[in-house]
């Protein structure tokens, strides 16, 4: 068999696009190898990457799905398929897909985002951070959300969902590279747009704590 | 005429003795430790893409060890164009680490294009040596260093029909070294695994290896399951494999670099290194 309809054909199967007899009857048809049946390791293997495309960066929505989670995960690929080899990186849509759907809770869809930019705060690329004007770090995010999932996610014992309310959302890097994420103060957003524009602004505490966090950068590290 | 394929010369690292596979969860440790680490070898994908604390350990442990990139994703037998992000970011990794060689897998592992993110077999014929020769060629130009590609375990053989050329693995496999210009990295696992799950003899299998073109080896644990050997790279190398790896060896006339590989539940450190040692005392009783 020529590689091109092979690939096509086993590729289909691998992807969840085909099932194990039809793609059996197209490569042996009717006269397999005595090993055909092991094809279906792959399958398994493949539908474990998928698992593990999206369920690395969305440990708590996995948890969440509960039983759900496999057949969200098999949806989710048919309509984003993989595209990158950085495997965390295939996940990114899944936010955006979930608040497409009707049937999961509306929270799903940005606790997905969520878990998403806490992840991209982690491994965002490595900008030149040393010597400079007064600025804020490059990996810094702010995004709102309609639940607490700050409050809800550091829970000693988290409750079933989150508590709905608008928040305004953080992430960062630290000084130390670790990934963080708190709710936003006016004084901190007030201090952050100032500096944002280049407008004056009092250096108070308030920039004292976002300087030392790692969220202003100046002068030398 | 086969275009040849030239590199710059100025690398100056290479690997030599026992390493072992970095993996995220003992990384830092490898910092600090005092026991004999030879050199590294690192899954791209993992690495190459992260800024942060990532970044600045690989950064850092490049500074101790000799390192060099195995990646999964090359999808050397595949039909979709060589991914050029991924490229060019190997193309600056080994540069970033001097490192000798870049390495992939004997295998396709994408469908137009899009990854499936596992080591998917190839067909054993003579369309798809020509086809993985003309990739290699492809890939060390615009990497720029020489590749090494791995023989890989397969669970089932892909359709492969006489007039197609069907041959064994062991001649697949020569054939692609030389299509390709490429070297070998020799899995003694995987040969024991294939051999097993296929039903061959693991040590002709390696007597049928061109040892000249062997850049270096792979030891790993495997799962033995009710009918089949799935290579899960779990637990300690087991005593045939051990075997096959001095029978591996002796036939080489040498100690070929050998790289150890514990990628699912990973132990404490020092585990994975005792099997660094064992390697280590099973390379001199073979070439004793």
């Amino acid at each position: 068999m020529k590689l091109e309809p092979l690939f096509e054909t086993v590729g289909a199967y691998l992807e969840g696009r085909a099932g194990e007899a039809e793609t059996q009857r197209a490569l042996w048809n009717g006269a397999p190898w005595r090993d055909a049946h092991r094809l279906a390791i792959y399958a398994r293997f493949c539908a474990a990457h998928r698992d593990t495309a999206t369920g690395g960066v969305h440990r708590v929505l996995r948890e969440v799905a509960g039983e759900r989670w496999p057949a969200l995960v098999e949806a989710y690929f048919v309509a984003h398929p993989m595209h990158s080899v950085e495997l965390n990186e295939n996940g990114a849509k899944l936010g955006e897909w979930l608040a497409t759907r009707d049937d999961v809770p509306a929270w799903w869809a940005a606790l997905a985002d969520f878990e998403w930019w806490e992840w991209q705060t982690l491994v965002a690329p490595d900008a030149d951070e040393a010597d400079g004007p007064l600025r804020i770090a490059s990996t810094v995010e702010l995004r709102p959300y309609a639940w607490n999932f700050v409050r809800w996610l550091d829970a000693d014992e988290r409750s079933a969902a989150p508590d709905a309310a608008n928040c305004l959302v953080i992430f960062w890097r630290n000084r130390a590279l670790d990934a963080r994420r708190d709710l936003v103060t006016a004084e901190e957003l007030a201090v952050l747009k100032a500096v944002n524009e280049g407008a004056p602004f009092e250096r108070g505490a308030t920039f004292e704590d976002l300087h030392r966090a790692g969220i202003l950068l100046t002068g030398p590290q | 005429m086969r275009a040849l394929v030239f590199f710059e010369v100025s690398r100056v690292a290479n690997i030599e003795g026992i390493g072992v596979g970095l993996r995220a969860s003992y990384a830092a440790e490898l910092l600090t430790t005092s026991r004999r680490v030879d050199w590294l070898e690192i899954v791209p994908e993992n690495w190459m893409f992260y800024g942060g604390k990532r970044r600045k350990l690989l950064r850092e442990l490049r500074e101790r060890y000799v390192m060099a990139p195995h990646s999964v994703s090359l999808d050397i037998g595949g039909l979709s164009p060589l991914d050029p992000r991924f490229i060019d970011g190997l193309r600056a990794l080994v540069k970033e680490l001097d490192a000798p060689f870049f390495s992939d897998h004997v295998c396709w592992s994408a469908t137009h294009g899009r990854p499936l993110h596992d080591l998917l077999p190839m067909p054993f014929t003579n369309e798809a040596v020509a086809h993985v020769g003309r990739r290699s060629r492809e890939a060390m130009t615009r990497v720029g260093a020489p590749l090494v590609l791995e023989n890989a375990t397969f669970y089932a053989h892909l359709p492969a029909r006489d007039d197609e050329g069907r041959m064994n693995e062991a001649t697949f496999l020569r054939a692609c070294v030389e299509a390709g210009g490429i070297e070998l990295l020799l899995d003694v696992n995987n040969v024991y695994v294939n051999s097993k799950n296929h039903g061959f003899d693991a040590r002709a299998f390696i007597d049928s290896m061109p040892m000249d073109k062997v850049r270096y080896l792979h030891l790993a644990g495997h799962t033995a399951l009710d009918d089949v050997i799935i290579d899960t790279h779990i637990g300690p190398i087991v005593d045939d494999v051990w075997s096959l790896y001095r029978y591996t060896l002796k036939r080489a006339g040498r100690l070929v670099p050998t790289l150890i590989e514990w990628d699912q539940e990973i132990p404490p450190l020092d585990e994975v290194l005792d099997e660094v040692d064992r390697a280590r005392a099973h390379a001199k009783e073979a070439l004793s």
